[in-house]
């Protein structure tokens, strides 16, 4: 028998009330996977500790990247550790955000030689950019409000995530067609 | 033994109040959490945050397009273009590209003048890359953004 494949298509109260509920939900909850590399790393840790409370923004900093929604990449990206920021980029489940945290992610920073990479955004599309050397505690929480407002005027597409949903939820007892050689 | 030293023992009363002092101790104390967006921390006087240019009591501008705080960037973030000559240049162009800069405060030593200063404003994060603020932004400068509730 054919599979049907659900969807709303058209908007609806239903689907932007929904919205909003799933917009809030994600800007209010940001977990991020922490990537330091090098010195922002430090201020990103002052950012996490008692003084300046990043669990209070909802922010809790989980280790793996397969549970996380932002990757704050904080530190000088050298051309042997490229690959693994992207391998690590790759393992994120959608929906991804990056945030390029100190003057080294964006552009290089200082170092201009051949084993830098002149900014992370070579390699993984960064959603906000926060310079500094480094940046302070309160700078990285003003790009994390930033991040917050970019979701918050972002779509997502209820109708299109509902229809996933049923579909799957419709598949849950099918099992693997046999093959016999 | 007093009936009451028994029935604190029984439910461990004094382990608890043992094991718990220096956290009831830290929960009757004022906390230390600087509330971010609703409050913020002094600056510090030589604090290094974003930029200004300065004008001299007549309200003209001081800076002459010298170049030296250009050629000083580590960075190589700043553009100057002059024009004139001798004592009557200005600067017909200034940009300086907040998102490079790595706020290190060697164009404020180097300049002969003294007519660049670092404000006490840090929130630059940005959504681009390469975000540029020209003469104008640079002469009236920033102020932090009001966040309510």
């Amino acid at each position: 028998m054919a599979l049907i494949e659900y969807g709303f298509k058209e908007e609806s109260f239903v689907t932007t009330s929904i919205e909003r509920v799933v917009k809030w939900a994600r800007k209010s909850a940001i977990w991020p996977m922490t990537f330091g590399i090098s010195c922002c790393a430090i201020e990103m840790m002052a950012a996490g500790a008692s003084r300046f409370d990043f669990d209070r923004f909802g922010v809790i900093f989980r280790a793996t990247p397969r549970q996380s929604d932002l990757m704050i990449v904080a530190g000088t990206v050298t051309h042997k550790m490229a690959p693994i920021v992207k391998k690590v980029y790759d393992q994120m489940p959608e929906p991804r955000y990056v945030l390029a945290m100190g003057g080294c992610t964006i552009s290089g920073g200082p170092f201009n030689t051949y084993s830098v990479l002149q900014g992370v955004d070579k390699i993984i599309p960064v959603d906000v950019h926060v310079p500094g050397c480094s940046p302070r505690p309160e700078s990285l929480m003003y790009g994390i409000v930033l991040l917050q407002e970019k979701i918050e005027r972002e779509k997502p597409e209820v109708g299109k995530l509902l229809g996933r949903f049923l579909t799957s939820w419709r598949k849950r007892n099918a099992t693997l067609p046999v093959v016999s050689s | 033994m007093s009936m009451f030293e028994k029935i604190s023992r029984t439910f461990f009363l004094p382990d608890i109040q043992k094991g718990l002092k220096t956290t009831i101790r830290h929960l009757l104390k004022r906390p230390i959490t600087v509330q971010y967006p609703k409050e913020r921390l002094e600056a510090q006087p030589r604090f290094r945050g974003s930029f200004r240019l300065l004008l001299d009591e007549e309200g003209v501008e001081i800076c002459n397009g010298c170049n030296v705080c250009a050629i000083t960037c580590p960075v190589d973030c700043i553009t100057v273009v002059r024009e004139g000559k001798g004592k009557d240049s200005i600067a017909s162009v200034f940009e300086i590209n907040i998102t490079h800069c790595m706020y290190c405060d060697l164009c404020v030593e180097a300049c002969p003048r003294a007519c660049i200063v670092m404000t006490d404003f840090y929130e630059e994060a940005e959504y681009h890359p390469d975000v540029i603020l020209d003469r104008d932004a640079l002469y009236q400068g920033k102020t932090p953004r009001v966040f309510k509730k």
